[in-house]
């Protein structure tokens, strides 16, 4: 029965790497502020999804899974001693120059906010950047938010708008400082 | 006189959480309406950005070289460290180790030994018992008559 189940399932399992591995490292990158980290926490959550498990597909909103198991999966290196003391001396990460078409100056200026937002988003309590990625990176209502971070709906908002304002904060500051240049 | 909304407000409008009368207000209220749309540009910026940053497919930044030149740096001071602390040990031992005088007494004493017993009618006891001074005299004058042709009565062939 096993054996029959392996191909569709390893196939299964494909289709949702294809699918969801971006988007995981990406929403790990977020959450944890490093990109090795978050490589590894996306194949550390299919590699958890493997051996959970090897039977039959089972209609289970997997998307959802897969989140839960990569904002887990960061928890757990947040708890870890390491991970704090590695946070304390750590500079943000930097943007690349994508071209965009854009002229180098605006390219530049483009990269240096991009770059102060990432590194306003990181001085965001975990729990808040957690929130904030989940609903406005990965689209997520607060519902389901609150159902995949195990929260009130309350609680979500409350987070949510905490971060929107120091973000926002961040924002006019950056905006402030180009009127002045 | 109509109160206009809070931050906080405005921005549950922007989450589809406000109610009716602040929705009305925001509909009549043209402060607000430009404070919403400033939200919903701000929301978009940052999003866009923490989207750009967290992309996966981006290589590795100027954050990668600081890390290699971080490494090189301390490569380098602990080669640095290691070389000075060889140069102080060496110098330290030869100002405090009296070894190099001890080992060439050492070695010339060894080679009068050498030589003392190598010399014929020398026997080791005697070596041990006489005075090494009198035994290096009386093996020096000997060699010098097995060396002359005539003491040796090698001149009468």
């Amino acid at each position: 029965m096993k054996g029959q189940a392996a191909p569709r399932w390893q196939a299964h399992c494909e289709a949702l790497y294809r699918q969801h591995a971006t988007r995981l490292e990406r929403l790990a990158r977020l959450v944890l502020g490093d990109r090795h980290e978050a490589e590894e926490v996306a194949q550390e959550v299919f590699l958890k999804l493997i051996r959970a498990y090897d039977g039959p597909v089972v209609p289970i909103d997997w998307a959802a899974w897969l989140t839960r198991v990569t904002i887990n999966a960061c928890r757990d290196r947040r708890r870890a001693g390491w991970w704090a003391w590695s946070r304390r001396h750590r500079a943000p990460e930097m943007l690349e120059l994508v071209d965009r078409g854009v002229t180098p100056e605006q390219a530049a200026a483009g990269a240096e906010s991009g770059e102060r937002i990432a590194a306003a988003f990181q001085r965001l309590s975990s729990r808040q950047r957690e929130v904030f990625a989940l609903r406005y990176i990965e689209g997520m209502s607060t519902h389901e938010v609150a159902g995949t971070l195990d929260l009130s709906e309350g609680s979500v908002k409350r987070h949510l708008f905490r971060a929107v304002k120091y973000l926002r904060g961040a924002l006019g500051e950056i905006a402030s400082d180009r009127g002045h240049r | 006189m109509k109160r206009c909304l809070s931050e906080r407000t405005l921005w549950l409008a922007h989450e589809g959480a406000a109610g009716e009368r602040d929705l009305a207000h925001l509909e009549g209220c043209l402060d607000c309406t430009a404070r919403y749309r400033q939200l919903d540009e701000d929301l978009n910026e940052i999003t866009r950005s923490l989207r750009d940053h967290a992309s996966p497919i981006r290589r590795a930044g100027r954050r990668g070289r600081r890390r290699w030149i971080a490494a090189a740096a301390i490569v380098a001071g602990i080669g640095l460290l290691a070389g000075g602390e060889a140069v102080l040990w060496r110098e330290s031992k030869a100002l405090v180790d009296p070894r190099p005088e001890t080992t060439a007494e050492a070695l010339s004493l060894l080679e009068e030994v050498t030589l003392l017993l190598s010399s014929p009618g020398v026997t080791a006891a005697s070596v041990l018992v006489s005075d090494p001074a009198t035994v290096i005299a009386e093996m020096t004058s000997r060699d010098s008559i097995e060396d002359d042709p005539i003491a040796t009565g090698g001149g009468r062939l």
